[in-house]
């Protein structure tokens, strides 16, 4: 009988711990809103509890418990991360252009939540059904405040639209014909090394176990796919500054083991220097040379099966590349503006806060990022010491996004 | 000499010297400025605030060793208030707000920066003239008090001080405003820090 008395005081604890945070100070409405969503679901988990009679036969029991238990598993990272979004270290100037970026490629009932995460990389939190609408972007909490990463939101903001946009509906078979073919074709040797009794009318059968043998391939094409419509998105959205901030948190990688849902770091480059050129966006000296090769795995199945993903997700890239740019173009989403981007590069030289109408978010990262570059920023002004500079070119970022939302916010009709 | 609002609103329009200009952002209403015959440009308060913490602090004693001195992040608590939300001042509450400007000032200008009589009367006080120095750049931070005896609500956006701008004559123009202020979006209580002559007098 302990089970649902326990179940019953876990839901009280995380509403109690739910109403200190509605004190929390809200720098935007829809941390809060996504607040009361959560509150409002884990209410009805404690009334359909509180419905569960001592006399309930133990698996009524027990699925009640159960499903109230995985919802604390899903939902208090959430509340954490709801939490960190009222936190002053982020950038919250950034939020309300962020936030019409998003609406503009998701629908004007996006909700977004930026936070800090402590995870030194970029996070998207996906599937949340009990916050329908609602995309919760993570920046690392020591970089949180440092609008020069903002473009990594675009790669993150490439998975919401991938999902919503139910993308991968449209590779999934072009992935298992991939597959299927490298097997039966250029790999069935290595294959038969690991299967020595396999044919191969075999693998075009419905067999659980053949499937099985090549299956995990599939799931990390598909994965892969992902991630570098993701990169390709990044780069529409963000031009120039995607591949800076690409850099400055990736370069040169952790020379561990690679993640299998990403191609290998090198592949990664190689592919977002390809889309660069199809973009017409510039890439950085020495960018490919920043990376170093990651270990890649040696047990032979897998090994094979990573090769036949990889190779299977790089006859993609051109299909991500024209998928990502029609989309972007289709959501009108504002593209770099060299002129632009020249112009407030111009002003954050002389320090100062562009004064014309609003600025895009893009031209203004881009403009940022030029700066960060330039070894000689500032030298010869006597106001700024040498260790003043990047505190003061974020803080004047920072300023720009804000003034742009002051012309939007004034421009709009009383 | 100060300069009045219609030359502020010409300089801003088209600077004298354009590598060295006279800067305002958000730029005020220049036609407004032409109209007026003021001698000041109305200036915003922006979206943070610094508190402090006195829970955390028993004494402020800069005359021991500044290691031993509390740090800005030890002494105060910063917040952020977005547009049409309000900040709620106390009586006898003191708080640091910021420009919602950031304010660029050439090498021959210097500004004054003070309260508003308006907001004065009703006990909203910006505690200090705050004096701005040829060269500076970034928003200012206001030292904010309410001497009244209710309450007061305040939101960004609102026209809060006044900033009247001077010419200054005279000396080396390279020689501009070094001070650790310079180029911040945020209000900071920077630290004190005393000369020579002042530390052998407080010594025993």
């Amino acid at each position: 009988m302990s089970t649902i008395v326990h179940a019953r005081k876990r839901l009280n604890a995380v509403l109690s711990e739910i109403d200190r945070l509605k004190q929390s100070e809200f720098p935007y409405a829809h941390p809060r809103d996504g607040l009361e969503l959560l509150d409002g679901m884990f209410k009805k988990q404690q009334s359909v509890l509180g419905k569960v009679s001592p006399s309930a036969p133990a698996n009524v029991t027990h699925n009640a418990c159960s499903t109230s238990l995985y919802q604390l598993h899903v939902y208090v990272p959430i509340l954490g991360f709801i939490l960190r979004s009222t936190n002053v270290r982020n950038a919250f100037e950034a939020y309300p252009l962020l936030l019409r970026l998003a609406q503009s490629v998701m629908g004007t009932d996006t909700k977004l939540i930026v936070s800090s995460e402590w995870e030194f990389s970029p996070f998207v939190y996906r599937s949340m059904t009990d916050l329908p609408g609602f995309v919760l972007i993570g920046l690392p909490a020591p970089e949180s405040s440092n609008p020069l990463l903002i473009p990594l939101a675009g790669h993150e903001l490439g998975h919401s639209v991938w999902e919503t946009e139910r993308f991968s509906a449209k590779f999934e078979k072009q992935i298992e014909d991939g597959i299927l073919g490298e097997l039966k074709g250029n790999r069935w040797q290595d294959y038969l090394s690991l299967y020595p009794q396999s044919k191969k009318s075999d693998l075009d059968g419905t067999d659980m176990f053949v499937r099985s043998t090549w299956l995990p391939a599939y799931t990390w094409a598909l994965l892969q796919s992902e991630e570098i419509f993701c990169d390709f998105f990044g780069l529409c959205l963000f031009a120039e500054s995607y591949l800076h901030a690409f850099a400055y948190l990736i370069s040169p990688g952790t020379s561990g083991q690679r993640p299998l849902r990403y191609p290998n770091i090198t592949r990664r480059i190689a592919h977002l220097v390809d889309a660069a050129k199809k973009m017409a966006v510039s890439v950085p000296p020495g960018f490919k040379s920043d990376f170093a090769d990651e270990i890649e795995p040696v047990e032979p199945a897998t090994k094979l099966l990573v090769s036949i993903a990889d190779t299977v997700s790089d006859s993609l890239a051109s299909n991500l590349i024209r998928l990502a740019q029609d989309f972007a173009k289709e959501k009108t989403v504002p593209t770099r503006n060299l002129a632009q981007v020249s112009d407030i590069y111009d002003k954050f030289r002389k320090m100062i806060v562009p004064t014309s109408a609003q600025q895009s978010l893009t031209d203004i990262l881009n403009a940022g990022w030029n700066c960060d570059l330039e070894p000689d920023l500032w030298k010869n002004v006597p106001q700024v010491k040498p260790e003043q500079r990047d505190r003061i070119l974020r803080d004047l970022i920072l300023k720009s996004m804000e003034v742009s939302e002051v012309h939007e916010r004034t421009m709009e009709s009383p | 000499m100060i300069i009045k609002a219609a030359q502020i609103a010409r300089e801003l329009k088209n600077p004298t010297n354009p590598d060295d200009p006279l800067v305002i952002t958000p730029r005020p209403d220049l036609e407004e400025l032409q109209k007026s015959g003021a001698a000041s440009v109305d200036i915003r308060l922006g979206c943070w605030f610094l508190a402090c913490r006195p829970s955390r602090t028993g004494l402020l004693d800069v005359y021991e060793n500044q290691a031993d001195v509390p740090s800005e992040a030890k002494l105060t608590k910063s917040y952020y208030v977005p547009f049409a939300e309000g900040f709620v001042l106390h009586p006898k509450a003191f708080v640091l707000g910021v420009t919602l400007e950031w304010i660029r000032l050439p090498a021959d200008r210097s500004a004054i920066v003070i309260g508003r009589s308006s907001w004065g009367r009703h006990g909203l006080i910006i505690a200090t003239a705050t004096g701005v120095h040829p060269g500076f750049t970034g928003c200012l931070t206001l030292e904010l008090s309410n001497i009244g005896e209710i309450p007061i609500m305040i939101k960004p956006g609102t026209t809060i001080c006044q900033i009247f701008i001077h010419e200054v004559a005279g000396g080396d123009p390279k020689l501009v405003d070094r001070s650790s202020f310079v180029g911040r979006r945020k209000p900071t209580l920077g630290a004190i820090e005393l000369d020579e002559t002042a530390k052998r007098l407080a010594k025993g």
